[in-house]
């Protein structure tokens, strides 16, 4: 349970009582691209940066500290794997600062019944002072998803309804929903283990159901740039 | 309706069979589906509805297609009906819980766990399982009839062979009689002996022959004894050869069996005949075999019984055999212009 709860913690900074789940909504096949997130939001005061991840300074990062004998033997592997994956070719990074510190999320777009749904995963945290290290805290967690629906008013506005975990639980409590899940009966929390199409399945079936997203889980974005 | 047809087919014990079936595999539904250790409202109420949707596949196909098309002839239009209910009621199930089951129960929240493949895998088991136990009941059913059948066909051939054995002509029995009133009349020192072998006839008559099988020796006892009456009855000058080989202890025959020949021959030969009347009996036993000829020469003057009893005794005897020796016997009957011959090979 340790393991799950700093992702949470930094989901959690978006939206107090989302609910997270082991396995993302989203696969390679099924994720899809809609740039129009791409840009800079603000909510409530606070900023938020949507970028592609192929070309954020991470990403970039990254393909400069790979080895260089790794990079002459599996350029071609490594540059198609980079490009085609999940992760990389159709994944957006979220940046946002908040408590001298800045995070980094995943989010993955897909459409089910019409209607956009972005999962959220935590990649990162990185003290605004590079004296700060946190980068101890995040080793040997397990990400776990967030998954909210994507709503564009119009091209400046963006609404996310994000699942709201306290009706989820409790209705695992009230023995009302048939979904795999693992409950902490001393922290009285819970997290969804179902597989991403059992999840997938339930977006379908329910997505549309506004009892699954309350209002208090939910953040417009207005387009600052 | 006698217990045994009470346990099978009473209604009540049917609705019993069918809701221990659906009861045993509700708890071994619930056992799979449960999410978590113990099963919740909503495991009850998905596992209820997942097996109802099963209900309609299972009874179609025990109710309609297997006794309208469940044979031989009828398998492929069997085959593709059944294709088409398990391919219907595979769609009805995945979207009542993908998609309709919302609108019936709002308030709890379930969808459907299968593929459309894995669900057509649970209606063919479940079609399966429920055709492979209606079929062993109706073997159970049919084996049971067949014992019944079994057993009535018993009773019939008991009660013809009964029959059969009763029209053993009666009327020997009085003309031995009037016979031996003659005799008693003119002093015969014959008269002891007949009587006695007499009295055996009738005993082995009355007796014996209510067995299926008798001792072989006692047969051949009674026919020499009819033979002996039958000499004293007809008053004519008879050459009567009987002939008589192997070893006849231990083995069983039906009882009358010989000595219904021997009446024919008699009917025929020494009674139609008026003189230079012969009856050739040659019997002979090799390993529970048994062989028996008998020959007679036929009478110029044909006294015997005509119209509906023609030929009777020997009808009745070739009847006997079928029921008491089927596929162990073979019976050559020769009627020629002057004699008669019957040629009777039986494994005892």
């Amino acid at each position: 349970m340790k393991k799950i709860i700093f992702p949470v913690f930094i989901l959690m900074v978006i939206m107090p009582s989302c609910v997270t789940s082991l396995r993302p909504l989203t696969t390679y096949n099924t994720a899809i691209i809609d740039d129009r997130i791409i840009g800079t939001w603000n909510s409530d005061e606070q900023e938020y940066t949507v970028q592609k991840f192929s070309e954020s300074a991470i990403y970039k990062q990254l393909i400069k500290e790979l080895p260089d004998t790794r990079k002459a033997k599996d350029q071609i592997r490594t540059k198609k794997e980079m490009q085609d994956s999940i992760l990389y070719s159709k994944s957006y990074l979220i940046k946002y600062k908040k408590n001298k510190l800045e995070y980094f999320l995943f989010g993955n777009l897909i459409k089910l019944n019409g209607q956009l749904f972005m999962n959220f995963t935590s990649v990162d945290i990185q003290p605004l002072d590079s004296n700060d290290d946190i980068s101890d805290a995040y080793i040997d967690c397990i990400n776990t998803h967030s998954i909210a629906r994507v709503q564009f008013a119009n091209s400046k506005n963006i609404r996310l309804d994000f699942i709201d975990g306290d009706f989820l639980y409790r209705q695992v409590k009230a023995g009302r929903i048939k979904i795999k899940n693992e409950t902490d009966e001393m922290y009285d929390t819970f997290v969804i283990t179902a597989s991403t199409n059992d999840l997938q399945q339930f977006i379908l079936k329910y997505g549309n159901d506004d009892r699954f997203f309350n209002k208090e889980n939910s953040v417009t974005l207005n387009r600052k740039s | 309706m006698n217990k045994k047809n009470w346990q099978l087919d009473h209604p009540l014990l049917r609705v019993l069979q069918h809701l221990f079936f659906w009861v045993l595999s509700f708890i071994l539904f619930l056992a799979i589906f449960k999410t978590g250790p113990k099963p919740a409202t909503v495991d009850y109420i998905y596992t209820a509805l997942f097996q109802a949707s099963l209900f309609p596949a299972v009874y179609l196909n025990l109710e309609f297609l297997l006794p309208k098309f469940g044979t031989r002839k009828g398998f492929l239009l069997y085959a593709l009906a059944l294709s088409l209910i398990i391919i219907l009621f595979t769609w009805l199930n995945y979207n009542f819980f993908a998609k309709w089951s919302a609108t019936i129960f709002p308030d709890y929240f379930f969808i459907s766990y299968f593929t459309f493949k894995e669900i057509a895998v649970f209606f063919i088991i479940y079609i399966v399982i429920t055709t492979l136990l209606k079929l062993s009941k109706s073997w159970f059913f049919v084996s049971e009839l067949q014992k019944k059948l079994l057993e009535k066909e018993k009773q019939k051939t008991a009660l013809e062979l009964k029959a059969l054995k009763a029209q053993i002509n009666p009327h020997f029995f009085f003309n031995t009689l009037n016979s031996i009133y003659s005799m008693a009349l003119d002093k015969d020192d014959r008269l002891p002996g007949s009587i006695l072998q007499l009295s055996d006839l009738m005993r082995y008559f009355l007796y014996a022959s209510k067995d299926h099988f008798v001792p072989l020796e006692n047969e051949l006892a009674v026919a020499e004894n009819y033979i002996a009456l039958q000499k004293i009855r007809s008053g004519k000058q008879l050459n009567v050869e009987f002939l008589k080989e192997g070893e006849v202890t231990d083995q069983k025959i039906a009882p009358l069996l010989l000595i219904t020949f021997l009446e024919n021959a008699f009917k025929h030969g020494a009674k139609g005949s008026s003189g230079n009347t012969f009856i050739r009996v040659d019997i002979n036993i090799e390993k529970e075999k048994l062989n028996f000829e008998i020959e007679n020469n036929k009478g110029s003057i044909d006294e015997i019984e005509k119209g509906e009893h023609n030929g009777l005794g020997l009808e009745n005897i070739k009847r006997q055999l079928q029921l008491l020796y089927p596929g162990k016997h073979q019976l050559n009957i020769k009627d020629q212009q002057d004699r008669f011959m019957v040629a009777l090979q039986l494994s005892l």
